[in-house]
């Protein structure tokens, strides 16, 4: 009450309310009143002035308990603005910084930030040259990200890409990124597993979880992502490299529908309003990679997320999602069920900007295997028709499958960007070729534990992945140093009856 | 249809306060329902009689020198129409006091502000006791601090 009269002296205008609508309140008077300024009400409770006409300001008001007609309404002159710090790290908040948790409390930092402020303009972007790394084989080859990209990950729900994002967000971490997962009207069970999964991988103190939950007014849930995106922009500017998933925005688009049309605003398409395009638009536009005042380039890699219905990716969120990103992730339904985990299509997969920040050898490992899994899926299509099939088919076949099973990788599992390289250079060598698929997992997760402990391997593979250029130099490499350590390594396939095994133990220096 | 908007302005300036004009639009509501089930003589003698006095001869007044066709219906419901429509679109001006002021203080306030501010103004008196002295005034969305109360606490802060 009394920040309500200091603000009524402050600027000597008032207003009342006369009609509210859910999330929704009309004020009359206000005459200076602007888009977007923050407006106390006399009971304490804080609105957004969203429309102004000749009579009455429409203010989304961001508290559950709904208003009395009449209220008393005063203007801040500010436009909205959230509190920003380091003090978020580690916690789970709304979007007003404070803790989800009733039972704690947390000290709000100081700086205040606009949360609808301006992209940053062309000169101080920079072209997106390093690569983001999500940890998992099938992303990382095939679908390479940048650092500063706008990645839009899209799917039925159900078919694992929170798993993804959450891998994506743990392998990041690990590379000392700041890390924001913003919940938009998701379940409280849901943003509890998220905080669970974070502080089990031990990433949580570079993780803010911004929150809004489904029952929480429209309002709330409207200005997540644009608080989630102000915060990264906070950290970005401290000379942090930010990653932000904005989890989910078609969930974002049908809570400002029905703010619109309680705002009476004329339905467009869908029923949403005219402007949902830009209202999508002029957040994702805020993420990319910059320079900083001192010259360093910081970025904010956003990943958004999007939800498809029945596999229809020409919905109107959905396509308008994907022309204002820097390319997509699809999670097929149809590879979900076949068991393929993550769940990617390679094929209906896009990466605008990732390609220019592949190292020579991981661009040809790259499009060698794209051509070949394009190959393999004609030949999958063909023999589906039951002839004969030739031999080399049937190689092909068998080779693309290997290639499937290789990618499957579970959710726990992440692995290093030049680890990938050097697994995947062994199989297209064919080391693995005569041998059944469990097999060959658990080979790769011996090798993936090696490369983890012993300091020795994992600088050589390190060596060789970065002094070979072509996947053709690569593999001469590995037919001449790695398959006789492997042959040593693994037992082999079929043992002569009267021999013993010969498996000298590797030299095992714990990493430091 | 010009004259009867000249002869709003004179029935606007001595419409004095809120309730005044709510009183009279529901005068004028009642007397539209009444339109087509009595004849229009009485229609018209029904609304001056409910009218207020000083409201009344007013509106007789203007008829008489304006020359209003009261002949009809129609007529008839053009004038409750154009004077509700004008009642609709005064500005109000609030006014906090500690104390309930008496009726030709009000009048009097009134008639201050609409030379100040024109016959559109209709005033509304709240009491408030906190106010303790002084007023508070609210006009289209201007709030102007004027009681002792807020110059008691900016005392007392500076002190």
């Amino acid at each position: 009450m009394e920040v309500f009269t200091q603000y009524l002296e402050q600027f000597n205008e008032i207003g009342y309310v006369q009609e509210t609508i859910s999330s929704l309140v009309y004020v009359s008077g206000l005459p200076s009143a602007h888009q977007q300024e923050m407006l106390i009400f006399e009971n304490g409770v804080i609105g957004m002035v969203g429309n102004i006409t000749q009579e009455l300001v429409e203010v989304f008001v961001f508290a559950a308990e709904p208003l009395k007609v009449g209220t008393k309404v005063a203007r801040t002159n500010q436009l909205f603005s959230i509190p920003v710090g380091e003090e978020y790290l580690g916690n789970v908040v709304d979007p007003f910084g404070k803790l989800l948790d009733k039972f704690n409390s947390l000290t709000p930092p100081k700086t205040m930030r606009q949360i609808d402020s301006p992209p940053g303009d062309i000169s101080t972007r920079k072209r997106v040259n390093r690569t983001f790394d999500t940890g998992i084989t099938l992303v990382d080859i095939l679908i390479t990200l940048g650092k500063g990209q706008r990645e839009l990950v899209i799917g039925d729900r159900k078919t694992g890409k929170t798993n993804f994002l959450f891998q994506t967000l743990v392998t990041q971490a690990r590379q000392g990124a700041i890390c924001i997962y913003a919940a938009i009207g998701k379940k409280r069970l849901d943003i509890k597993a998220a905080e669970t999964y974070f502080k089990k991988q031990n990433i949580l103190s570079q993780t803010v979880i911004m929150a809004s939950t489904s029952d929480d007014p429209s309002s709330v849930i409207y200005i997540t992502p644009y608080c989630a995106m102000t915060l990264a922009e906070y950290f970005r500017d401290q000379g942090h490299d930010v990653v932000l998933v904005l989890d989910d925005l078609y969930t974002h688009a049908k809570f400002y529908r029905e703010l619109s049309l309680l705002g009476k605003r004329f339905p467009a398409r869908n029923s949403y309003p005219a402007d949902i395009f830009y209202t999508h638009a002029r957040l994702l536009e805020r993420a990319g990679n910059f320079i900083s005042p001192d010259g360093k380039e910081r970025a904010i890699t956003c990943l958004p997320v999007a939800e498809t219905v029945q596999g229809d990716m020409s919905g109107y969120i959905q396509t308008n999602l994907m022309s204002m990103t820097d390319g997509h992730i699809y999670f097929d339904i149809d590879s979900f069920t076949q068991g393929r985990r993550p769940a990617v299509n390679p094929f209906l997969s896009v990466s605008r900007v990732g390609r220019q920040t592949q190292t020579d050898l991981k661009r040809s490992i790259s499009r060698e295997v794209l051509s070949f899994l394009t190959l393999h899926e004609h030949m999958e299509r063909f023999s589906h028709f039951g002839a004969e099939v030739t031999p080399t088919i049937r190689d092909t076949l068998s080779t693309g499958e290997r290639i499937q099973h290789f990618f499957d990788q579970k959710t726990d599992v992440i692995l290093d960007s030049n680890l990938q390289l050097f697994l995947f250079t062994i199989l297209w060598f064919g080391y693995w070729n005569n041998r059944p698929f469990e097999q060959m997992k658990k080979e790769v997760e011996q090798l993936v534990k090696i490369y983890n402990t012993d300091t020795d391997f994992h600088q050589k593979v390190d060596q060789m992945t970065t002094t070979n250029k072509t996947l053709n130099d690569f593999m001469r490499v590995v037919a001449k140093n790695v398959i006789p350590f492997l042959d040593k390594l693994f037992p082999p396939l079929i043992a002569p009856a009267n021999a013993t095994p010969n498996i000298q133990p590797v030299n095992s220096n714990t990493k430091s | 249809m010009n004259n009867i908007t000249t002869s709003i302005s004179p029935l606007l300036a001595v419409i004095y306060t809120r309730e005044e004009a709510e009183k009279v639009q529901d005068i004028l509501s009642d007397s539209l329902d009444s339109l087509y089930k009595v004849h229009h003589n009485n229609t018209l003698s029904i609304l001056l009689d409910n009218l207020p006095a000083h409201i009344g001869e007013v509106l007789k007044d203007q008829i008489e020198q304006k020359q209003i066709d009261v002949q009809t219906p129609e007529a008839i419901k053009k004038i409750c129409d154009s004077l509700a429509l004008a009642l609709k679109n005064t500005d109000l001006l609030t006014l906090s006091l500690a104390f309930e002021p008496s009726f030709e203080l009000t009048q009097k306030i009134a008639k201050l502000i609409k030379t100040e501010f024109g016959g559109n103004t209709l005033i509304e008196i709240e009491v408030d006791p906190h106010v303790m002295g002084g007023a508070i005034i609210t006009f289209k969305g201007q709030y102007f601090d004027y009681s002792l109360k807020t110059k008691i606490d900016h005392f007392l802060k500076s002190q």
